[in-house]
């Protein structure tokens, strides 16, 4: 009986070790959830100090925030769109908008990027906004495929004085 | 002796059409290379390190590199446009080498890890078999003093 006893708790405890010894080796690397970032940053690379009042035709600075925690390297690119208060931004589908601008970063895993980019607006008028969308290049289909990430700024126009 | 000149000229016209042929083909992929035409050597510089990633390849230092070209892409004059294609080469040459080490450290990884449960099924093969008769002599051997009644 105690020889059955010592048997089984041998045998839990190399049945411990042996996982123990092997998920460390197969999980290695493995995110459990993935995910991507996009943020825009003021001028300055941090936080607030964002344009709210800008001028027609003057450029302006801001800071373009990515990261990945994909697990895997991904090749991104951040569109910009100018819209108003008028048209939903979706988190399926991308912004039916003209596009403004775009960028394009290859961020390794567990790593971000800051891209600094100058822009400026067209015509005068109020409750503007800049809506940034962050797409992903698929393998499967040699195409951006829309990550359904997007932030937005927004901002009055007021015509050159 | 009177055909010597022949032979020169003859000579000096197909080293001049070679030197030819050697220079337009060497100005002409330059003048050719669009914006469009790097950005798609781009993706596929990207696609080869994902790939090679998968396999476990380490290519970080890889990523860089692409993620410095792919930021100056836009609006990049002919000669950036050459130097990035350089880059892009030497990426897609890098990404099957890195893909291969990958490819090597997943199949030693394996073989460590069929190991180490090799070893540990063969500890409870032997646990199983062999176990209570090593306690009991430890057993005993540690409780030399004791008196054991076998019930």
């Amino acid at each position: 009986m105690i020889d059955d006893d010592l048997k089984s708790v041998t045998l839990i405890i190399l049945l411990a070790l042996a996982v123990i010894a092997v998920y460390p080796i197969l999980n290695e690397g493995r995110v459990v959830e993935p995910f991507s970032e996009l943020g825009v940053l003021g001028a300055n690379g941090k936080i607030g100090d964002y344009p709210r009042q800008l001028v027609s035709g003057q450029n302006f600075n801001l800071t373009l925030y990515v990261g990945n925690h994909e697990g895997r390297v991904e090749y991104y690119r951040v569109v910009a769109k100018l819209s108003d208060e008028t048209s939903n931004v979706s988190d399926v589908s991308p912004l039916d908008a003209q596009v403004k601008a775009s960028w394009e970063t290859i961020i390794s895993s567990g790593s971000n990027s800051t891209i600094p980019v100058r822009l400026s607006v067209g015509s005068a008028g109020l409750n503007r906004r800049l809506v940034f969308e962050l797409w992903r290049y698929d393998v499967a289909s040699h195409d951006f495929v829309y990550d359904e990430r997007w932030t937005q700024l927004w901002y009055n126009v007021t015509a050159t004085g | 002796m009177e055909d010597q000149p022949v032979v020169t000229y003859t000579y000096t016209k197909i080293i001049a059409t070679l030197l030819l042929i050697v220079v337009l083909s060497s100005i002409h992929p330059v003048a050719a290379l669009t914006e469009d035409d790097v950005r798609a050597e781009l993706a596929t510089a990207y696609e080869a390190i994902a790939k090679a990633e998968a396999a476990g390849g380490s290519v970080a230092g890889l990523a860089t590199q692409l993620d410095n070209v792919a930021r100056k892409l836009p609006g990049a004059p002919p000669d950036l446009l050459v130097t990035d294609k350089s880059i892009l080469d030497a990426v897609l040459a890098e990404a099957s080498s890195a893909e291969a080490q990958g490819k090597q450290r997943t199949t030693n990884r394996l073989i460590v890890v069929g190991a180490a449960l090799a070893v540990i099924a063969a500890l409870g093969v032997v646990v199983w078999m062999s176990g209570s008769k090593w306690f009991w002599g430890a057993w005993l051997r540690a409780h030399n003093g004791w008196r054991v009644e076998r019930t």
